[in-house]
């Protein structure tokens, strides 16, 4: 995987399974000017935020996905392991239950339209840290 | 009383003392004549009433007990003012006598009649009377013999006076008077004129000497006798033999007529001249009366031994009959006396009744009595059964000398007995033999009247099988055969005794295993009568039936197939009174049954876990093809018998199985077994069937439930899939759209093979279809002649998530193609070919996409959405390396990837 983008840019890393939705997420949150890396299941996330946590400000994952552990799990050891990093985590089939989200994370609904994207980024990761688009 | 005047009471008692009768003893002359008058009359007092003054005194009497009354209570003093015999129907009626003592009180005489008792000269001095107790009649003869005996009254009366007064006055001739008083000696001489007449003539002819002096004999001979010259015949035979005798009647001066013992001798003078005839009398009436009163004496008893139906015989003392009734005659069917005369009474017997006969006959031979009742045919075979009584007929010295028998016909009365004893053999027959239980019962109760306990007094065999008591359990009571007898059945016998209203209710045997329905209803005072009728099979039913009604409500309720399946197996064991019932699941290959928790009588360890069919027989072989197992005693079945013992083990002795197959294939086993030998009826194994079907009905709603809900599940994730999927291909399209007509286009292009990839999908199993149907359908729109694509490769099925990813590919591919490559000129092909091969352990599919006959290639400058969908997007969903490349030649596109990925389902999660 190639790290995109001009390299100030904060990095934010996606994480879903379906190709088109990950292509989709990946288009909007560079839009908003982010550097974006791209997992297509929990196993390849964890391996890309071993290597890259410092960099990444932004983990925008799915919940169900193939493989062990779901974007619920993801969420909750990213916030333990890295806590700087903001956490919104997307689903058309579940819904968060108590516990199911680390605090301070943001749940959206699938499917998602750029400008709801945009504005639950913008809110869950502190202002100084957007990127110069989102801050438009 | 009767009105009298002095001067004929005057008159009367004159006449009375001139015969000095009053206040005498009782003589048999006069008894003799009440009697008659009694007997003849058929009436119970007969008098002889003399009127004396203020008395009536009676010279004879019968039935009455008094000698005297006064003459106030006398009727007779009515009697003795009238001419002829005088009689009052009914003396309550008659203003005479209504009012009498003798009426009103005492004796209650309602009848009287009574003929005057009048002197020569007119005197009447009383009467001959007969009373009788209710009101009656004299007929015609009656009153004659009343008459006629009132003038014998009269006549002994007078004789009795002429006596007296012969005694007084003709003291010379008392001896002769004495000694000849009973004969009439009359002489006569040869023309047969009297010369002299003995006071003994004038006493029983009435004349006397002086009036018959030369007169005629003949006016004491009847005029018959006068027509016929019997006078002339005696005197002739007189003379002829020396003297003549004979008896005839006779006539005296009165014109009575009298039988007479007469004699004539010829008299001779002292030369032994014939001179005349001595003419000699006696009058031997009464002694002709007595013996015609023995001849009617005797008529009377033939006359009612022949009306009397009893056959009356007299035997000798040889046994042999000297007489038979008239009616014995008639019974015993002979034609007369002759038939039967001299035989030997017991030769009528047969068998031991001849034996009866003979005892009987030696019995009264000996003086007593002998009675038998025995069967004996009539003259004529008639089979009749007697009763016989024998008595002896004493002689003058007490002793037997002959035998009375009288025989009665029973016949009927012995047939209408037998049909009662036949009667009661039938009924009894019945009580015995019938189905249903039967006892009666006699409450015992405690000093203060509380029933406590009841006594059996009868039982009939079906109640000491239902009961499993003994018949001798009669006479004991319950409590003593069976001390834990419940005090409720004993309180309702009780009340069915002290209410008297008969009660129905049930009782359950548990050690029959049988429920009784019990009508019991009040015998008598203290007495019950119980019956006892088997109603198990319609409990059972009952039970059976709500067995299946609770199981359809519970199956209902649930969604659990365990549950379910308990549930059945409850029910089943509950009802059918199992030591284990189950569902278990059956594993066809290995022949093992699942047993679940299942049902486990109480008392017994479950047999809960996984089983091998083949450690309990042979039997799995039926199951297998589908057949009903049941096996009644497993140590007798050939399937069973020589695992008895590991089917001991678990308490199994009798079993019912009934396999539920799917597709051939033995899947699930429903079983009732039993810890002892059992008779599986009909309607059991109709019940377990039932109880079988229902479950297996239950269990398939439930998978079908399962089904349809997972599909659903299926569906919203797919459709959030596709619209989530639709929403990117609508983003990207847009992003990158440099016209809008363009665009709409290419919306429309990619919105077209999804759908189709999604039909594909729905037309097959469930989110999956073949790769060459789903490479065709993407490619189909541009197929403008059969040349264009070539597709080879082998064949397997492409799942869900993978078949929209290679469509929507596809579809880019051939859109491109379109537009800049192969697709674009009307010689162009495309080839896609796909293989199959090992990699990592693992298969892989290898998919090429080569364009030939095209316009030269040109790589592109910059990565549209197509591409980038191609490139990096969509081969991602399964797991897929894409390598597109641009020879000059024509576009290439391989794709690699695992055939698991291909054909993922896109399952939802069930996790979560």
């Amino acid at each position: 995987m190639t790290l995109p983008g001009p390299s100030d840019a904060p990095f934010a890393l996606v994480v879903d399974d379906d190709a088109l939705i990950l292509m989709d997420a990946t288009d909007i949150l560079e839009d908003a000017g982010f550097a974006v890396l791209e997992a297509m299941n929990v196993a390849q996330a964890i391996r890309v935020l071993d290597e890259h946590h410092g960099k990444v400000q932004l983990l925008f994952t799915d919940v169900q996905m193939p493989g062990d552990g779901d974007g619920f799990d993801l969420a909750r050891r990213t916030a333990e392991l890295w806590p700087h990093i903001a956490i919104v985590v997307a689903s058309g089939h579940v819904r968060p239950e108590l516990g199911d989200l680390p605090d301070g994370a943001t749940f959206i609904a699938k499917p998602f339209s750029p400008s709801v994207v945009r504005h639950h980024v913008r809110n869950t990761m502190p202002s100084e840290k957007h990127p110069e688009s989102l801050k438009k | 009383m009767a009105g009298g005047n002095k001067q004929v009471d005057g008159l009367r008692r004159r006449e009375l003392a001139s015969y000095d009768i009053l206040d005498t003893p009782a003589e048999t002359e006069f008894d003799d004549i009440v009697r008659v008058a009694s007997e003849t009359c058929g009436m119970p007092v007969s008098l002889i009433s003399l009127l004396d003054g203020e008395r009536q005194w009676f010279k004879a009497e019968t039935g009455f007990g008094r000698n005297e009354t006064p003459l106030s209570q006398s009727i007779c003093a009515y009697t003795v003012q009238q001419d002829d015999v005088f009689e009052i129907e009914d003396l309550t009626l008659d203003a005479r006598t209504s009012d009498n003592p003798l009426v009103t009180g005492g004796p209650e005489v309602r009848f009287y009649a009574g003929a005057p008792l009048r002197t020569a000269d007119g005197v009447a001095l009383g009467a001959l009377c007969v009373l009788d107790t209710k009101p009656n009649k004299l007929t015609p003869s009656q009153a004659f013999v009343l008459r006629t005996l009132a003038h014998q009254v009269m006549t002994t009366l007078e004789l009795r006076r002429s006596l007296r007064q012969r005694r007084e006055t003709d003291r010379r001739n008392t001896a002769i008077l004495e000694s000849a008083l009973d004969y009439a000696i009359v002489s006569l001489d040869l023309a047969g004129m009297v010369t002299s007449w003995s006071p003994g003539a004038e006493r029983i002819l009435g004349w006397d000497e002086a009036e018959m002096r030369g007169k005629p004999a003949h006016v004491f001979f009847t005029d018959e006798d006068v027509a016929n010259a019997v006078p002339e015949q005696e005197m002739a035979s007189a003379l002829l033999s020396g003297r003549g005798a004979d008896e005839r009647w006779h006539v005296r001066k009165d014109g009575s007529r009298f039988w007479a013992n007469g004699e004539m001798m010829p008299l001779r003078d002292e030369q032994g001249q014939h001179e005349g005839f001595l003419k000699i009398l006696r009058d031997r009436t009464e002694q002709r009366n007595a013996a015609a009163k023995e001849q009617a004496d005797a008529a009377f008893m033939r006359g009612v031994l022949s009306s009397s139906a009893d056959c009356i015989k007299v035997l000798d003392p040889d046994a042999r009959l000297t007489f038979m009734n008239e009616g014995g005659l008639a019974v015993m069917e002979a034609d007369d006396f002759n038939q039967v005369k001299g035989c030997d009474w017991t030769g009528f017997w047969k068998g031991q009744a001849q034996m009866d006969a003979k005892a009987a006959f030696w019995a009264a031979l000996a003086g007593g009595t002998g009675h038998f009742q025995a069967p004996a045919e009539t003259l004529k075979g008639t089979a009749k059964w007697w009763d016989v009584q024998v008595t002896p007929i004493r002689g003058a010295d007490g002793r037997p000398e002959r035998l009375l028998v009288v025989s009665r016909d029973v016949t009927a009365q012995r047939a209408s007995e037998q049909r009662i004893v036949e009667s009661e053999k039938r009924w009894r027959g019945l009580f015995e033999g019938m189905q249903e239980g039967f006892f009666s019962g006699e409450i015992i109760r405690n000093a203060n009247g509380k029933a406590t306990d009841y006594r059996f007094v009868e039982i009939n065999p079906a109640f000491a099988a239902q009961s499993g008591l003994p018949v001798e359990t009669v006479g004991r009571t319950v409590r003593e055969a069976i001390p834990d007898i419940p005090d409720w059945l004993i309180e309702t016998y009780a009340r069915v005794v002290d209410t008297g209203t008969p009660e129905v209710f049930e009782i359950s045997v548990p050690q029959l295993g049988r429920v009784f329905e019990v009508r019991a209803y009040r015998e008598a005072e203290n007495r019950f009568a119980a019956m006892f009728i088997d109603v198990s099979d319609r409990k059972q039913a009952e039970t059976r039936r709500a067995a299946l009604a609770e199981l359809g409500d519970r199956l209902r309720n649930s969604d659990d197939a365990g549950e379910i399946a308990c549930v059945a197996a409850e029910i089943l064991g509950r009802t059918l009174g199992l030591s284990h019932a189950g569902y278990g699941a059956v594993d066809h290959d290995r022949e093992t049954i699942a047993v679940g928790d299942g049902w486990t009588a109480p008392g017994i360890p479950g047999i809960g876990g996984v089983h091998s069919f083949r450690d309990y027989g042979s039997y799995i072989e039926n199951l297998k093809s589908g057949h009903a197992v049941i096996i009644d005693d497993v140590a007798n079945d050939v399937r069973t018998a020589n695992d008895a013992e590991a089917l001991a083990a678990i308490h199994v002795r009798s079993l019912l199985n009934l396999p539920l197959m799917e597709h051939g294939r033995f899947v699930a086993l429903l079983f009732a077994l039993k810890a002892k030998p059992y008779a599986w009826t009909g309607e059991e194994i109709s019940f377990a069937n039932n109880i079988a079907d229902r479950t297996r009905a239950a269990l398939a709603r439930i998978e079908a439930e399962e089904r349809q809900r997972t599909l659903n599940l299926e569906l919203s994730h797919r459709m959030k899939n596709m619209l989530a999927m639709v929403q990117s291909i609508a983003t990207q399209t847009m992003r990158t759209a440099t016209d809008l007509n363009a665009a709409k286009d290419v919306l429309a292009g990619r919105l077209i093979a999804l759908s189709k990839s999604h039909d594909l999908l729905l037309g097959g199993e469930i989110g999956s279809a073949p790769i060459e149907t789903l490479i065709e359908s993407a490619l189909q729109t541009h197929r403008d002649n059969p040349g264009r694509f070539v597709l080879k490769g082998p064949t397997f099925t492409i799942g869900s998530k993978a078949a929209m990813s290679l469509s929507l590919m596809l579809h880019e591919l051939a859109t491109n193609a379109a537009k800049y490559g192969a697709l674009s000129t009307a010689q162009g092909k495309v080839s896609v070919e796909w293989t199959l091969r090992e990699d990592g352990g693992e298969p892989h599919c290898a998919l090429r996409w080569l364009e030939q006959g095209g316009p030269v290639v040109k790589a592109p400058t910059r990565s549209g959405f197509g591409s980038r969908l191609i490139g990096r997007g969509l081969a991602g969903n399964f797991g897929g390396e894409v390598d597109l490349s641009y020879p000059a030649t024509g576009v290439m596109c391989t794709i690699d990837a695992p055939l698991r990925g291909l054909q993922a389902e896109d399952a939802p999660a069930t996790s979560r």
